[in-house]
């Protein structure tokens, strides 16, 4: 009691048990309990917590501290089931899911990758330089097959990696190189980061898909510029080969055929939302068919292939959908606690400056990109941030067409930010995932030098859409308003 | 070094681990593999619908049976992501604890912390199957897909297929620790034990008084029998049947252990 009452000073009981309730679910976390698990623990904890002890005996600490009812019984939590109906079965956004991470492992399948590989190391493969500019085009192109980025950063790392070596590239330009380039996959439409988001923060996935285009593409061509940069003042950094045979025009027709195929996917699910033809959702399913025809052209589909590309992506929505799953429950009983409004009122107290809270959730975003993946920040943590968004005074131009124009704008800076997130040294996923396929003589080392250009680069990608959120807002509007 | 053709070759992720496999698991593959062809199903729908819907042809079922479908197909990945152990974790300590370490997490993992859950949801989701079953539950729109009560009975389904998978996953653990007897298997998952006995109780009681009530009492009333009652002490109150159920529990606990050292 009488630590109730020191507590009661700063705290009200709602606030030490929500507090109460992220610490155990972060140690349980960091004990290796899977996220969904630990998720669904720690609120069945609390559940019980509130109904068999702290509602019955509010009366007893009363006068040392303050308590609102949770009101949580057995009966009343039975409204879950209406509630995990309605946001994992009947849920028409997310059909989205399975099809884009059909479509992203079935292109993975098709080849196409590889293709324009040898393509193009052929055509720029005696540049100086040339195999970096491959690896970031091919990171922008195949950014539509993955949203999970230890897969592109996996591919790239494995096809690109050893030519790079071979030719004497600096091994932290070449490394950073790479995992920048694997990382563009979450922010470069359509990215299944784009389709959660859209669910969580109810805003239109179309927007979402048009917003993040332009911020994507200004990264993408950040880094080309840099790495042009770079190696006009260290030449040595990327030598051109010693052997560098003539390119003729046949080299140049073998890159177009490698590379228009998966453009044209991309133009098929973009262009088929753009010019609305299909909603985001059905463009899904035709970008999923679009790749299965892409591995049909280049030979790889057979019954197998395609068994092992549906099983795959039956555990994928697997794990994505068990954290839906938990965090749907948890939610509910958080919302029970009060903590909705007690996370809201954290947030808003630190600034007064619209823009420094913005500032500020982002970098609360960044530090778990360190913890967590993509899937739980943006399922667990996105939804408590919305309230506090839509609440803020910030003037985000839609141009009369993109509803809720300021929260589209904050979901791409909240990617921008996780994307970064995930380079950072010294634990970001992406560098761990490189690590992991990285040749002998590669360090951990060489990887953490490569990546700091390519971080800052992504900052400054981060205050480019800060500062100008019709970035974000104007293709929308343009796709949309007519 | 792997090639990138090993690096990108997708694998069947039902059979890597299989030799750990107990049946339970294997009918959980069996079962998630068969709804991995929802997917290229789902894909060929949409298709449908597209072009259907350009050539003026729309067709609002097929609406309803693209999230129908994909409903249907994530609520079993769920269980099938329990028996791959693909659920996301933080590996950061994890991967440098012993193999024992791990066994004993996941233990702890699956049936304490995630199988209540499950039962829970799965209680909860019963009534609601029930009712949706009893007002033959239709669509939202007109043409759309009836018979939604289906979907809603196969939600709850899903959620002892989930749990079948969780204990599954939990019998392959425990036999990596221990022999995995059943009163074993019921002890080191209490909580979850405990929970089953519960409901078993509970329905079981309350079918009990159906069953022997004259056909005037309505169920309202049977629901407010006494010993659905609840106890006091302190400020507490308990209801009669979570008592017996943790009563019963220990019981059948002692009970097993018992009989399984006759038989051995």
């Amino acid at each position: 009691m009488a630590i109730l009452s020191a507590i009661g000073q700063f705290l009200t009981l709602n606030e030490l048990a929500v507090l109460a309730m992220f610490l155990l679910f972060i140690f349980l976390l960091f004990r290796g309990i899977p996220v969904a698990y630990s998720l669904v623990g720690v609120t069945l904890i609390f559940a019980l917590i509130a109904e068999i002890f702290l509602d019955p005996y509010r009366s007893a600490f009363r006068d040392v501290i303050e308590f609102d009812r949770t009101g949580i019984d057995y009966q009343r939590l039975a409204a879950l089931s209406g509630r995990l109906f309605g946001g994992i079965v009947k849920n028409p956004v997310l059909v989205a899911l399975p099809m884009f991470i059909f479509m992203g492992l079935m292109l993975d399948q098709s080849g196409v990758a590889q293709r324009m590989m040898h393509s193009m190391q052929r055509l720029f493969g005696g540049l100086r330089g040339g195999l970096s500019l491959t690896v970031l085009l091919i990171g922008i192109i195949l950014a539509a097959s993955t949203g999970v980025i230890g897969a592109s950063v996996t591919l790239l790392g494995v096809m690109a990696l050893p030519a790079m070596m071979a030719q004497n590239y600096n091994k932290p330009i070449a490394t950073g190189t790479i995992a920048s380039a694997g990382t563009l996959g979450i922010l470069i439409p359509p990215s299944i980061m784009l389709v959660i988001m859209s669910d969580q923060l109810a805003i239109s996935l179309g927007d979402l898909f048009m917003g993040a285009l332009f911020p994507g593409l200004i990264l993408g061509a950040l880094y080309i510029i840099f790495i042009v940069i770079y190696g006009l003042i260290s030449p040595s950094a990327m030598p051109a080969p010693a052997d560098s045979e003539h390119v003729g025009w046949d080299a140049i027709r073998e890159v177009l055929l490698a590379v228009v195929p998966p453009m044209l996917l991309i133009l098929l699910v973009l262009g088929s939302i753009f010019a609305g033809f299909a909603t985001p959702t059905e463009a899904s399913g035709l970008g999923a068919l679009g790749a299965t025809l892409l591995a049909l052209a280049n030979g790889k589909l057979n019954l197998k292939v395609l068994k092992e590309v549906s099983r795959s992506t039956m555990n994928t929505t697997g794990y994505i959908v068990g954290i839906f799953l938990a965090a749907n429950f948890f939610a509910f009983v958080l919302r029970r606690y009060g903590g909705d409004e007690i996370v809201e009122n954290m947030v808003l107290s630190a600034f007064e400056d619209p823009y420094m809270t913005v500032m500020f959730i982002l970098l609360i975003v960044f530090l778990l990109g360190f913890l967590l993946d993509w899937i739980e920040i943006t399922i667990i943590v996105m939804p408590l941030m919305l309230p506090i968004i839509q609440g803020l005074a910030l003037d985000v131009n839609g141009f009369d067409a993109v509803r809720d124009p300021t929260v589209v704008w904050f979901a791409i800076l909240v990617a921008v930010t996780l994307q970064t997130s995930f380079l950072t040294p010294p634990v970001g996923f992406a560098l761990f995932y490189l690590k992991g396929v990285c040749p002998p003589g590669v360090n951990l080392g060489h990887i953490y030098r490569g990546i700091i250009p390519f971080v800052l680069l992504q900052l400054l990608g981060l205050c480019i859409v800060f500062s100008i959120p019709e970035l974000t807002t104007w293709l929308p509007a343009m796709a949309y308003g007519n | 070094m792997q090639s990138t053709e090993e690096i990108v070759a997708v694998t069947d992720p039902g059979e890597a681990n299989k030799s750990s496999h107990n049946r339970a698991d294997r009918f959980i593959v069996h079962v998630s593999n068969l709804f991995a062809w929802l997917f290229p199903l789902l894909m060929m729908a949409i298709v449908a619908q597209v072009f259907l819907r350009g050539s003026g042809m729309n067709q609002a079922w097929l609406d309803d049976l693209q999230w129908w479908l994909y409903g249907a197909a994530s609520l079993v990945a769920i269980g099938f992501a329990v028996t791959t152990n693909s659920h996301v974790r933080v590996d950061i300590f994890y991967e440098h604890f012993s193999d024992q370490r791990k066994n004993r997490i996941e233990i702890f993992g699956l049936v304490w912390l995630f199988l209540p859950f499950i039962i829970l949801a799965w209680d909860y989701t019963l009534h609601y199957a029930i009712s949706s079953v009893q007002i033959n539950e239709g669509s939202d729109s007109p043409n759309g897909l009836h018979k939604l009560w289906i979907l809603k009975v196969f939600m709850n389904v899903a959620f002892l297929f989930v749990g079948v998978a969780i204990w599954a996953a939990y019998v392959r653990y425990l036999d990596k620790l221990t022999e995995p007897t059943l009163w074993r298997q019921m002890l080191y998952a209490f909580p979850s034990t405990m929970f089953l006995v519960n409901l078993a109780l509970y329905y079981g009681i309350w079918w009990v008084l159906r069953l022997t009530s004259p056909a005037d009492v309505n169920n309202r009333q049977i629901g407010r029998s006494p010993i659905f009652g609840e106890f006091e002490f302190g400020q507490q109150e308990m209801a009669y049947t979570v008592a017996m159920a943790f009563v019963v529990t220990v019981g059948l606990i002692l009970l097993a252990r018992f009989l399984g050292d006759r038989r051995a």
